[in-house]
C-alpha cells in the first residue's frame, strides 16, 4: 500500500481533511467546499459545512455510523443532489478542478462513476454481457473494444457473460453493478457499500480490481462498514463524523483481521472476565454452548430445493435446538437463502421434509414449482414462531413510525421500547420507519423480529450496512434474546464481525450442500 | 458456468413490435369473437413453436386476471355482460400479442432504435418500460414472500397494508434508482451524442417467418368461418 498518511486536522465544522498519498502527485482529484445538504426546508442538515480534498489516483475509504450520511455525501458529489428537488444544499464539489454548478448528470457521469446500494434496481438489462456493454455503448466505445472490456470484467469478478441477471443471487448481482460501472472506464468511481452483500473471496476480488483501477490513476472513494476487509486496499480512510470529515477513529482492533474486540470490554459490563486480547472466534464458539436440557427445534430431512433446472439446496440432515446460533457461510449463490427461506416457509422442497421438535411434519415436498404456490399458508402454520430478517429490510416494514412497526408484533409497549433501546433506535421512535438509513431500517428489522418473541430466528445478512460497534451491539441483544428465551436462530452472512462472537456452529454451504460442519 | 444463462427465442424487436400492432389492429378491425378465437389459437401456436410457452404461462398470469377483473368491473357497473366477455377477449389479445415484446431483451430494442437513428427518448421510454415490467413482477413475488413471514393479525385492511406499503416503498425505490442508474451510464436524450453498437440487430430468415405465419394466421381466422358457413 506505500506509506499512505492522512494529513490536515479536521476542525470544528468546517475544517478541512486531505489525503496524500507519498507515491502519487497531490493533485487534487476531488475538492468539496463548504458543503451543507439536507433532506428538505425546515430539516437537520445531514452534512454540515464539509470540506474534504482527495487526490487524484487515490483508493479512499469512507466510513462512519449508519444514518451519518455517508450515502448523501456519494449523491452530492455525483451531482445528483442538485437535481433532486427535495434536496436542501449549498458549498461546491469540483472533479478535476471543474465545478458541478450549472451541469447535467449525464455530463458529470462522463467523468463520475457512481454504482448504488440496491443492485437489482440498477440492472437495467437481460444479461451480464448486456448489463456491461451497455454504458459503454453510451460513451461511444467501440464494438471490439466493448467486447474486450466484457470478457475482461466478467472474467476479473467471476460471472458468466450469458448469465441471467435477474436470477444471480445479491452478492453476483452487487458484482454485475461493478463490473459495468468498471468497464465505462472513468476517471472518478464512487461505490456506495460494494460489499454489502459479498463473501470475502468476493469482497477481495472486487476490491483487488479498484485497487489496481487506483494504481492505474483512477480515483475511487468506497463507502463502507466492512472495514477491516477495505482498509488494507486503501491509501486512506476518513469517518464522516457530525456531518464533515475527519481522520479515521475507529477502535484499531476492529481493524485487525480475524478479531474482535469484545462487546464487554466496551460496555464496562463484566469487564473482569475478559481478557484486554481481543478473543478468536473458535474461543467464542466453546462459551457460546449451552449446557443442560435443551428443547427439540426443528429438523430437515434430506431436503432438496430445485429452481431453474438446477439443485439449489441439498441438505441431508439438520437439526436445531434452542440455544443453538448457527452461522450459514458460503459464496455468493451458495444456497445460503435458499436454506433460510425452506425454514421459514416460504419456499417448499422439492424432495424431503422438514418436521417440528415433536416430529410432525411441517412442510413436506412440493412437485409443484414454487411460483404457484401462492395459497399456501406462511411460517406460521407450522405452529413454531418463526422471524426473518430479510436481506432487504423494506420488504417487512409497512407502518407510519417506528414504534407502531414494534407494536404491530408485540402490544406490550414496554417491551417494545426496551428492544429499541437496546438497538439504539429509541430516539427515533416516532419516525417514519421506510426513511431512516438502510443500516436503520435493517436495525429495526432485527428489533421487530426479537420483539415478537420467535422460537425460530432467521438472520439474512443482519451485519449488512452497520458499523462496527452497532454490529457489536445488535449480536449481543441477539445473544441476550438466546440466553432468555427457547429459540434457535440461524445467520446467513458473508460479514463476520459480532456474527462469530454469538455463534455456537458453523455450516459452510457450497453449490447448495453443507461442505464443512 | 452456464447457470441460469438466457434461452428465450428472440425475434428481432422490430418483428416483436409489428407482430404485437398487427395482432392488435387485427383485434380492432374484426369483431366476431369465433374468428378472434381462431386467431388467437393460431398464434398461441406459432408463439409456442417459437419457444414462448414459459413467457406465454408467465404474462398469462398477468393479463388474464387483470382482463377477469375489468371484464367484471365493467358488467358490475354497465350491467352487460356481454361486454364483459369481449374484454376478457381483449385482454387475451393483448397477452399473444405482448409476450413476443417482453421476450426480446430491453437492450435490443435500443440497439435497434440506435440503429435507426431514431429519438433517444423513444428508446428510454421502452428500455424503463420493459424493465419496469420485469422488476415489478419480481418485487411482487419478493413482498409477498415476505408478508408471509410477518406476523398474523389485523383485519383485511391490516393485512392489505402490509402489503402495499412495501410494494408502493419498492416501487418509488426502484423507479429512483433506475432513474439514476441510466443518467449514470451516460445514456443521453439528445441524439446527436454518439453511442456506438455492441451487437447490431440484425433480420434473420426465422423473423420474416413468424412474420408470415402470422399473416396466415389472420387469412385463416378470416377465412375458415366464410368456408364454414358457405
Amino acid at each position: 500500500m506505500g506509506e499512505a498518511w492522512v494529513s490536515g486536522m479536521g476542525d470544528g465544522g468546517g475544517g478541512v481533511v486531505s489525503g496524500v498519498v507519498s507515491h502519487t502527485a497531490a493533485v487534487a482529484a476531488l475538492t468539496v467546499r463548504h458543503l451543507w445538504c439536507a433532506y428538505g426546508d425546515g430539516e437537520p442538515w445531514v452534512i454540515k459545512d464539509c470540506s474534504w480534498t482527495v487526490p487524484a489516483g487515490s483508493l479512499t475509504v469512507l466510513a462512519g455510523a449508519s444514518g451519518s450520511g455517508k450515502s448523501t455525501l456519494l449523491s452530492c458529489i455525483a451531482g445528483l443532489a442538485a437535481h433532486e428537488p427535495t434536496m436542501r444544499w449549498r458549498g461546491d464539489v469540483l472533479v478535476d478542478g471543474v465545478s458541478h454548478t450549472g451541469r447535467s448528470v449525464c455530463e458529470i457521469a462522463q467523468t463520475v462513476g457512481f454504482v448504488q446500494q440496491n443492485p437489482e434496481a440498477q440492472i437495467l438489462n437481460a444479461t451480464v454481457e448486456d448489463e456491461i456493454a451497455f454504458g459503454c455503448e453510451n460513451l461511444a466505445v467501440p464494438a471490439q473494444e466493448i467486447e474486450r472490456r466484457v470478457r475482461t470484467y466478467s472474467a476479473m469478478f467471476h460471472l458468466d457473460p450469458t448469465a441471467a441477471a435477474a436470477r444471480l443471487s445479491g452478492g453476483q448481482q452487487e458484482r454485475v453493478c461493478c463490473a459495468a460501472a468498471l468497464a465505462m472506464d472513468r476517471p472518478m468511481l464512487l461505490l456506495d457499500e460494494p460489499l454489502a452483500s459479498l463473501d470475502r473471496e468476493g469482497a477481495a476480488t472486487v476490491m483487488g480490481a479498484l485497487r489496481r483501477l487506483a494504481d492505474a490513476g483512477r480515483t475511487i472513494i468506497v463507502c463502507e462498514h466492512r472495514i477491516r476487509e477495505v482498509e488494507p486496499y486503501a491509501d486512506h480512510t476518513v469517518e464522516l463524523i457530525d456531518g464533515g470529515i475527519r481522520p479515521c477513529t475507529l477502535h484499531p482492533c476492529t481493524l485487525r483481521p480475524g478479531t474482535l474486540m469484545p462487546y464487554a470490554q466496551r460496555s464496562g459490563s463484566h469487564a473482569g472476565a475478559v481478557s484486554d486480547d481481543c478473543p478468536r472466534p473458535e474461543e467464542h464458539h466453546s462459551e457460546n454452548i449451552r449446557t443442560g436440557v435443551r428443547v427439540p427445534l426443528p429438523r430437515m430431512d434430506g431436503v432438496r430445493v430445485r429452481r431453474h433446472g438446477r439443485t439449489t439446496l441439498d441438505i441431508d440432515r439438520l437439526e436445531l435446538h434452542d440455544g443453538d446460533a448457527l452461522m450459514l457461510l458460503g459464496e455468493n449463490g451458495a444456497g445460503k437463502s435458499t436454506l433460510l427461506s425452506v425454514m421459514a416457509g416460504v419456499l417448499h422442497p422439492s424432495a424431503g421434509r422438514c418436521l417440528d421438535g415433536r416430529g410432525r411434519i411441517i412442510r413436506r415436498a412440493s412437485a409443484r414449482a414454487e411460483g404457484f404456490r401462492l395459497w399456501r399458508l406462511g411460517a406460521s402454520s407450522s405452529g413454531l414462531r418463526t422471524a426473518y430478517l430479510w436481506q432487504n429490510p423494506d420488504y417487512q416494514l409497512f407502518t407510519a413510525s417506528v414504534i407502531a412497526e414494534m407494536l404491530a408484533r408485540n402490544a406490550d409497549r414496554e417491551a417494545c421500547m426496551a428492544v429499541l433501546e437496546e438497538m439504539g433506535l429509541a430516539g427515533l421512535a416516532s419516525g417514519y420507519p421506510l426513511a431512516l438509513s438502510e443500516g436503520q431500517k435493517r436495525r429495526l428489522a432485527l428489533a421487530t423480529c426479537l420483539v415478537s418473541c420467535p422460537q425460530l430466528l432467521l438472520l439474512d445478512e443482519p451485519a449488512a450496512g452497520q458499523d462496527e460497534d452497532r454490529v457489536s451491539d445488535d449480536m449481543e441483544a441477539v445473544r441476550r434474546y438466546l440466553d432468555t428465551h427457547e429459540c434457535a436462530c440461524v445467520m446467513a452472512t458473508h460479514d463476520l464481525r459480532g456474527a462469530e462472537r454469538i455463534a455456537n456452529g458453523t455450516l459452510v454451504m457450497r453449490q447448495g450442500r453443507v461442505s464443512r460442519r | 458456468m452456464n447457470r441460469g444463462a438466457v434461452v428465450l427465442a428472440v425475434l428481432h424487436p422490430g418483428v416483436a413490435m409489428a407482430s404485437a400492432i398487427a395482432a392488435f389492429v387485427f383485434f380492432l378491425i374484426c369483431g366476431d369473437p369465433w374468428r378472434l378465437g381462431v386467431f388467437m389459437g393460431l398464434l398461441c401456436l406459432v408463439e409456442c413453436g417459437y419457444g414462448m410457452t414459459v413467457p406465454l404461462l408467465r404474462t398469462m398470469m398477468v393479463f388474464v386476471p387483470a382482463g377477469v377483473v375489468m371484464a367484471l368491473s365493467t358488467a358490475w357497473i354497465t350491467g352487460d355482460m356481454a361486454s364483459a366477455g369481449m374484454i376478457v377477449v381483449r385482454f387475451a389479445t393483448l397477452w399473444l400479442s405482448a409476450t413476443p415484446l417482453v421476450c426480446v431483451p430491453e437492450l435490443a430494442f435500443v440497439r435497434m432504435l440506435n440503429q435507426m437513428r431514431a429519438p433517444r427518448t423513444v428508446a428510454l421510454i421502452i428500455l424503463i418500460a420493459l424493465r419496469s415490467m420485469h422488476l415489478l413482477a419480481a418485487q411482487m413475488h419478493m413482498v409477498y414472500t415476505a408478508w408471509r413471514t410477518v406476523p398474523r393479525g389485523g383485519g383485511r385492511g391490516v393485512k392489505l397494508v402490509r402489503i402495499a406499503v412495501p410494494l408502493m416503498n419498492r416501487v418509488m425505490v426502484i423507479s429512483t434508482c433506475m432513474a439514476v442508474s441510466v443518467e449514470m451510464r451516460c445514456f443521453s436524450l439528445d441524439s446527436r451524442v454518439p453511442a456506438s453498437v455492441y451487437h447490431p440487430v440484425a433480420l434473420h430468415r426465422r423473423d420474416v417467418a413468424f412474420l408470415v405465419l402470422l399473416a396466415l394466421a389472420m387469412v385463416v381466422a378470416v377465412t375458415l368461418p366464410w368456408v364454414r358457413h358457405g
